[in-house]
C-alpha cells in the first residue's frame, strides 16, 4: 500500500459576512451545546458535590474550558464522555480543598438536607444529610468512586474510565467507601 | 446492604435536579462571565496521567510500542505497564488517544519527515500537530489516512474503517484510490477491495456514464471539486443515512465554503429527516438565514423563522427568529404580516434588542 504524499489544499478563505455569520452560529451553537449538556453536568455535580452552589460553579468551569478549547468535539459520545471525565475531575479538585477548608476549620458544614427536591420526605432528606456527612469523612478517591458506582449506578469498569484509574483500584475504593458507609449508616 | 443501598438510592432519586429555568440562568451567568474577558481566572489545566513517550525523531528503523485498552496478562514491555494505557503523545505534540474497549494501536516508525501507526483494533483519535514537513499517517488494514495537521478518529469495524475528521483534512488511500476528507466529512472505506458486481452496482446507481476511467461520483462528505471514487461509495454499507450530526456539520462546511445553495440543503434535510433532533430549531434558523441573505429567499426565509418560533418558542432562539421573520416579511413585499408580526414582538419583548430593527422593518 502506497502512502499517499499528496499535498492538501488550504482551507477556503471566509468572507467577512460569512465570518460574522459563522461567529454568530458558533455562539448559538454553543448556547444549544450548554443548554444540551448542562443537565447532564449538574446531575452528576450534585450527588458527586452535594451542594448546589458549588455545582453551579462546577458547571461554569467544565464549559469554559469546552469555550476555550472551541468545542471540536463533535461527536456526542465523545462530548458527553469528555464533560463527564472532565467534571468529575474538577469535582475531585474541589472535594479535596473541601477537606482542606474542614482541617482548618475554614468550611462551614454544609445543610445536605437542602440537596433534596421539595417532594422528598422528611426520611429522604435525612437520609442525605447523613450519607453526605459521611461521604464528607471518606477519602475524596473513594467518595467519587462509590458515588459513580451507587449513586449514579455506572458500571465499575466505566467508574475506572471515569475515575482514570485502573478497574482494580476502582473496585478497592468503592469496597473501602462501602464498607465505612455501612457501618455508620447501617441499622 | 441491600436493603441500605435500596434506600440509598432512593434518597438520592430526590435530589432536586437543575430545571430548564435554572438552564438558562446558568447560561445567562455563563455568557455575561464569558464576555467579560480577563476577569475570569484561567482554567486549570486539565491534569491526566499520561506516561510520556519519549521517542527520538532521528531514531532510524521500524520499532514497534503496543498500547491496549486490554488488560496483559503479563507485563509488557512498552506502556501497557502505565498507569493510563490510553493516549500516546509524540515529541511533536501530536497526540493518539484509544476509545473504547478492546483498541489496539502500534507504533510503526518515528522519524523526522514520516511517522506511521498501525491501528489493529478498535477506535482511536488522533490529534496531529501542523508540520508541513513532516507526514503523519495511520494504517487499518489497506486502508491509509495521512495527515499533515488536524484531528480525526478512526475506527476499525469488521470489514471497514471508519474516518471521521474533527478538524484540517485528511487524505485516505484505499485500494489505489485516495480521496481527501475535510472537516466534517466522514466516509466508510472498505479493508477488502471492491468486487465487479459492486463497482458495477454502484456505477448503476450513479446514473450518467463516467467521464473518467476512475468512474468518480460526486457524494457529499467529499471535498467540493474531488469526487468520491466508486470504490469508495461501493463501501458505504447499504448507502447509510446520513445522521443529523453530519448533515449539520456538512452544512457548516459548505457555508464556510461559500456554497449557500448547499449548505440549504443539508439544513432541509435536517428538517425533514430528524424533526425531533434537539437541533432542529438551529437548522431552521440558519437555513432562514440563508434564505435572507444568500439565495434571495426571504418568503421562505419567513416560513423558515416561523418554524424556529414553533419548535422553540420562548427561547432566545424563537426570540432572534422573530426579529428575522419580521425583515424576511418587509422583503418580501408582505408588509400586513410583518406590521402584524411586529406588534407581537413589541408584546412579547417590549424591551427586546430588536425593537428598534423591527420597528423599522415594518415600518418600510
Amino acid at each position: 500500500m502506497v502512502l499517499s504524499s499528496r499535498k492538501l489544499r488550504p482551507a477556503n478563505p471566509v468572507s467577512a459576512p460569512e465570518a460574522s455569520m459563522t461567529s454568530v452560529h458558533a455562539e448559538q451553537e454553543f448556547d444549544e451545546l450548554f443548554r444540551q449538556y448542562a443537565p447532564f453536568l449538574s446531575h452528576l455535580g450534585l450527588r458527586i458535590l452535594g451542594r448546589d452552589d458549588e455545582v453551579s460553579d462546577l458547571v461554569q468551569d467544565v464549559f469554559l474550558v469546552l469555550h476555550r478549547r472551541g468545542h471540536q468535539l463533535t461527536h456526542q459520545a465523545a462530548m458527553r464522555s469528555w464533560l463527564a471525565t472532565t467534571a468529575i475531575r474538577m469535582a475531585t479538585a474541589r472535594l479535596r480543598r473541601r477537606r482542606l477548608g474542614h482541617v482548618f476549620s475554614v468550611d462551614e458544614p454544609a445543610a445536605y438536607q437542602e440537596l433534596a427536591a421539595a417532594d422528598a420526605s422528611p426520611e429522604h432528606r435525612a437520609v442525605l444529610q447523613e450519607l453526605y456527612q459521611v461521604l464528607d469523612s471518606l477519602p475524596v478517591k473513594h467518595r467519587v468512586a462509590w458515588t459513580l458506582r451507587y449513586v449514579l449506578g455506572e458500571s465499575a469498569q466505566r467508574v475506572s474510565e471515569l475515575c482514570e484509574c485502573s478497574l482494580a483500584t476502582a473496585k478497592r475504593r468503592i469496597e473501602a467507601a462501602q464498607k465505612v458507609i455501612t457501618k455508620r449508616m447501617g441499622k | 446492604m441491600s436493603q441500605q443501598a435500596d434506600e440509598l438510592r432512593d434518597a438520592t432519586d430526590h435530589i432536586n435536579d437543575w430545571n430548564d429555568a435554572r438552564i438558562e440562568r446558568e447560561l445567562h451567568r455563563f455568557k455575561t462571565n464569558t464576555l467579560s474577558l480577563g476577569d475570569q481566572p484561567k482554567a486549570r489545566p486539565l491534569r491526566s496521567k499520561v506516561a510520556w513517550l519519549l521517542v527520538p525523531l532521528a531514531t532510524a528503523g521500524a520499532f514497534s510500542v503496543y498500547l491496549t485498552t486490554q488488560h496483559s496478562e503479563q507485563p509488557s514491555r512498552t506502556l501497557a505497564a502505565q498507569v493510563d494505557q490510553r493516549v500516546l503523545k509524540l515529541p511533536d505534540g501530536s497526540v493518539a488517544s484509544l476509545m473504547g474497549k478492546n483498541s489496539k494501536l502500534s507504533l510503526v516508525s518515528v522519524e523526522a519527515e514520516t511517522v506511521r501507526l498501525r491501528l489493529t483494533k478498535g477506535k482511536a483519535r488522533f490529534s496531529v500537530a501542523p508540520n508541513p514537513k513532516r507526514t503523519f499517517s495511520v494504517e487499518v488494514g489497506a486502508v491509509t489516512v495521512s495527515v499533515l495537521g488536524t484531528e480525526f478518529e478512526l475506527e476499525h469495524a469488521a470489514e471497514q474503517v471508519h474516518v471521521v475528521v474533527l478538524s484540517g483534512r485528511v487524505s485516505v488511500a484505499s485500494h489505489g484510490n485516495t480521496v481527501v476528507l475535510a472537516k466534517g466529512g466522514s466516509g466508510w472505506f472498505p479493508l477488502k477491495a471492491p468486487t465487479e458486481e459492486q463497482l458495477s452496482m454502484a456505477e448503476g446507481s450513479a446514473g450518467a456514464p463516467p467521464e473518467t476511467d476512475a468512474a468518480e461520483v460526486d457524494l457529499p462528505g467529499a471535498e467540493p471539486g474531488k469526487a468520491e471514487p466508486l470504490a469508495a461509495r461501493a463501501a458505504t454499507p447499504n448507502n447509510r443515512p446520513l445522521t443529523a450530526g453530519e448533515l449539520i456539520a456538512r452544512a457548516d462546511q459548505a457555508r464556510g465554503e461559500g456554497d449557500a445553495a448547499r449548505a440549504a440543503k443539508y439544513y432541509k434535510r435536517v428538517l425533514k429527516n430528524y424533526p425531533g433532533d434537539s437541533r432542529v430549531g438551529m437548522a431552521a434558523f440558519m437555513l432562514g438565514r440563508l434564505q435572507l441573505a444568500s439565495l434571495g429567499q426571504p418568503a421562505a426565509a419567513a416560513r423558515s423563522f416561523r418554524r424556529v418560533q414553533k419548535l422553540r418558542g420562548g427561547s432566545p432562539l424563537a426570540h432572534d427568529a422573530l426579529a428575522r421573520e419580521i425583515e424576511a416579511l418587509s422583503r418580501s413585499g408582505n408588509k400586513a404580516l410583518a406590521r402584524e408580526r411586529a406588534k407581537a414582538y413589541e408584546l412579547r419583548y417590549p424591551g427586546g434588542r430588536w425593537l428598534e430593527a423591527v420597528k423599522r422593518h415594518a415600518a418600510e
